[in-house]
């Protein structure tokens, strides 16, 4: 019988696993491994940034946040870790790194990481967020008044007066309404539908 | 809270009651909706990447048993606390090394010349250009106003690379394997590490970019 030259076998996906699951023949295969700390940055820090802006919504945090993660792992894990290890390692870090940051800057968690969902989701560091589409949905959900404020405020980048006159109402007006539908909003089914 | 969050600065330190933290879930939530406002400023991961740098090359010299391995567990508890990652985090911390081959160093013909490869305008600000001569197959780019290229057969076995624009890094289609567009090996499945790309020398002319190639016969 002729044996299959793993050489020779179509080239798996990033993440096929039932290939992983063939029995080794000529070759043995591992799993990948990274060659180094600069690899594992440059697979792993866009990934790890976007799930930390997600989380706090700005910018000078997620950074903060992505180098704490990083600096964090960089003595126990191991370079020779192979790559789903890494980035199971990493978003546990990133799990822990963010609940502190929670705990120390408002004493409760407003976001947390799911490491399942996350390493759930397709390796694919640069795919578009899903957020927009999300948050179209929470918005499309609201009153009118109130889906107005959010999206001059939030998606359209309004300052509190220019969003007031866009709405003929006063600045404190604007201010209440803003402040009513993002408690609104944070009881829209955003993520179920 | 909120309005330091849509000025981009950080939050201020305080306490919420639990409305106004559903609220401002929901004010991150939409926050981080607009497109595109989750990508990472070029800057920061530049300064980072150096920062992890240095800071693995002083943990490679220091000796491995400098960290208590109770201590890197203990460390490590709130991953552990998740079942699955915690497995994974427990298998990143002991497996062993694989050998590795030594990178393969600079591609200079004996017999060569300049060819014209691309033009610097299809480079411009970190793009990577393909190339393809009789003899040779490659990657050009540009970083921080220097021109760069690299082979474009994997070390392993030579299957041709292609280009993975979105992860900014070079596939081997044979084996899951990838290089940085600077030719060093990113990740491999395969059990000898292969070495990093070959560079080729390039240069700047006339609004072209130029590759030092064997010559065409």
């Amino acid at each position: 019988m002729v044996k299959d030259d793993p050489y020779d076998r179509p080239a798996p996906g990033p993440d096929a696993d039932g290939a992983r699951r063939d029995p080794p023949r000529l070759l043995v295969v591992g799993e990948d491994v990274y060659a180094d700390w600069d690899a594992i940055y440059l697979d792993n820090v866009t990934r790890i940034y976007r799930l930390m802006y997600s989380k706090v919504g700005n910018r000078p945090d997620a950074e903060d946040l992505t180098a704490e993660v990083f600096v964090a792992a960089l003595g126990p894990l191991r370079v020779s870790a192979s790559r789903g290890e890494v980035r199971g390692y990493l978003v546990a870090t990133a799990r822990t790194v963010l609940a502190g940051y929670w705990r120390r800057r408002l004493g409760v968690e407003v976001t947390t990481i799911d490491p399942d969902a996350e390493l759930r989701s397709p390796d694919e560091p640069e795919r578009p967020s899903q957020a927009p589409e999300r948050a179209r949905r929470v918005l499309g959900s609201l009153p009118e008044r109130y889906r107005q404020i959010l999206e001059l405020r939030f998606l359209r980048a309004m300052s509190l007066k220019e969003a007031a006159s866009e709405m003929d109402v006063t600045v404190g007006n604007a201010k209440v309404l803003q402040h009513r539908a993002l408690r609104f909003a944070a009881q829209a089914p955003g993520d179920k539908s | 809270m909120i309005e330091a969050l849509l000025a981009g600065k950080p939050l201020p330190p305080g306490r919420l009651d639990p409305d106004e933290v559903e609220a401002l879930r929901a004010a991150i939530e939409l926050r981080a909706a607009r497109p595109g406002a989750d990508l990472p400023d070029e800057e920061f991961m530049t300064g980072l990447r150096r920062r992890v740098a240095s800071a693995s090359s002083a943990e490679a010299d220091a000796s491995p048993s400098r960290i208590p391995r109770r201590a890197v567990l203990a460390g490590a508890a709130g991953a552990v606390a998740a079942g699955l990652v915690g497995a994974v985090a427990e298998n990143a911390l002991t497996s062993n090394p694989r050998p590795r081959l030594a990178a393969t160093g600079e591609i200079v013909p004996e017999d060569g010349q300049w060819v014209q490869v691309a033009a610097v305008s299809d480079v411009a600000g970190g793009q990577v250009k393909r190339f393809a001569t009789a003899s040779t197959v490659g990657f050009v780019t540009e970083h921080a106003g220097t021109l760069s290229a690299v082979s474009g057969a994997c070390t392993h076995q030579g299957c041709l690379l292609k280009l993975n624009q979105a992860a900014g890094r070079l596939d081997c289609p044979c084996h899951r394997t990838a290089f940085g567009v600077d030719g060093k090996l990113m990740f491999s499945q395969l059990d000898t590490l292969p070495g990093a790309l070959p560079q080729i020398q390039v240069r700047s002319r006339d609004g072209q970019v130029e590759a030092f190639l064997p010559r065409e016969v």
